[in-house]
């Protein structure tokens, strides 16, 4: 699975690169009007860790963006998340002769940031559809808090995500607008924290902002 | 160098968003860590010593709590050690006794303080920085219930100081309240909890005797 996963992120990642820098050069001139920053509050569901898995809201995504054809954008993002899950008290199989009785909070706290490209279907609508990927690289760190003690990892890893989402633009005269956009990303962080071992972060989830 | 001040802070503010953790979500009750000797076969045991004090260790301080609470500890353990086989031997008893079961008290009072400021300039020449005018101090009161059980049969090799070797160890611990009554029933269902989780501590004892 993690192949798979791995093998299409590659994919992802080429088929970026190539749409997202090939058009620079019909469109090399500076134009601030085409240039657009989102903001964006963010629900984000870790799937298939093991380690939390409980939605959560409590994460934000900035992006700057810059129009290089009537169909492309290309630019920077950069966005953090935290998802929490308490677990019951129970008893850990520490090694064959430890043993700890402990109830837990657990965190995972994510910040990716990196490059962001997108493909506008209908550009210069009110409503424009488009279909887009971040790649870059993600922070991780997951902490547990048990008792007054508390451990954590954290490390670095590649991340990729690709996207769907709509810009609204309801003001002929006005640059601001709005955000909605649905997203899935994977990174390959490893982190080890008591039995919790998060070998590869997936995640699913949703933007609602502005754009300006 | 301004330029990669303002990039340092905007990664130290990025990674600073974590979400904090609200710890009243965690139970009250210690947490319960054991770790064992699993070359011994605790079955060899028959008999334990077990004083009529907890060692209290507050600082650089150690006494003996023998009070009334803490009698109600020991008695806790010594009906765990009786439930599993054992047989308590008294003071004048304890040069025979296979085991020893040592408790030690920890309560501690841990204060962190911090205080964050930035550099001069950072803002501009006409600013001086900004900063806490008062240390922010964040204090908690903490407890550690430790049992250690002494392999008292074990043979030292012929040397003159007896090296004892731990065959069971607990380590509990968590927040302290201000009722001592309370940390003692907190000490005591962790004590419960370390004999629940180490059911290898168990001997089929067939003598008769000891308190």
């Amino acid at each position: 699975m993690m192949k798979i996963i791995r093998s299409i992120a590659g994919k992802v990642l080429m088929f970026c690169i190539m749409f997202a820098v090939v058009p620079v050069k019909s469109h090399a001139q500076w134009n601030p009007a085409k240039a657009h920053c989102i903001i964006d509050w963010q629900m984000n569901a870790p799937i298939g860790t093991g380690f939390v898995e409980k939605i959560s809201g409590w994460g934000m995504n900035f992006e700057g963006t810059y129009d290089i054809t009537p169909h492309w954008a290309l630019g920077a993002f950069v966005n953090f998340h935290t998802n929490r899950k308490y677990i019951d008290r129970q008893t850990i199989a520490l090694s064959p002769t430890e043993a700890l009785t402990t109830d837990q909070q657990r965190s995972a706290f994510q910040l990716p940031f990196g490059l962001t490209t997108s493909y506008n279907l209908r550009p210069g609508r009110v409503f424009r559809p488009y279909v887009g990927a971040k790649m870059g690289a993600m922070f991780a760190r997951n902490t547990t808090y048990f008792g007054i003690n508390g451990r954590y990892d954290e490390g670095w890893g590649f991340y990729v995500s690709p996207e769907i989402g709509l810009k609204i633009h309801p003001f002929r005269h006005c640059r601001l607008g709005f955000h909605i956009a649905g997203f899935y990303n994977y990174a390959t962080n490893h982190t080890r924290i008591l039995l919790g071992e998060v070998d590869g972060q997936s995640d699913l989830g949703f933007r609602l902002g502005v754009i300006f | 160098m301004r330029r990669q001040s303002l990039w340092f802070l905007l990664g130290i503010f990025l990674v600073s968003c974590e979400k904090d953790v609200n710890m009243d979500n965690l139970s009250p009750e210690l947490t319960v860590y054991t770790d064992y000797d699993n070359s011994v076969d605790f079955n060899n045991y028959k008999t334990y010593y077990l004083p009529d004090s907890i060692l209290d260790v507050s600082g650089n301080a150690v006494a003996y709590w023998d009070d009334e609470l803490a009698l109600s500890v020991i008695k806790e353990v010594a009906s765990n050690m009786e439930g599993r086989g054992f047989t308590r031997l008294s003071t004048e008893q304890k040069s025979e006794a296979d085991v020893g079961l040592q408790l030690t008290y920890v309560p501690q009072s841990l204060q962190i303080v911090s205080g964050a400021w930035w550099p001069v300039g950072f803002w501009g020449g006409w600013w001086s920085g900004w900063f806490y005018p008062y240390p922010r101090v964040v204090s908690f009161d903490t407890q550690t219930f430790l049992m250690e059980m002494v392999d008292l049969t074990a043979n030292d090799g012929g040397q003159e100081e007896h090296i004892l070797p731990v065959i069971w160890y607990v380590a509990t611990s968590g927040y302290r309240y201000g009722s001592l009554r309370v940390n003692v029933q907190l000490m005591m269902d962790a004590a419960n909890q370390a004999f629940a989780q180490s059911s290898y501590v168990r001997t089929i004892n067939t003598e008769e005797g000891g308190l």
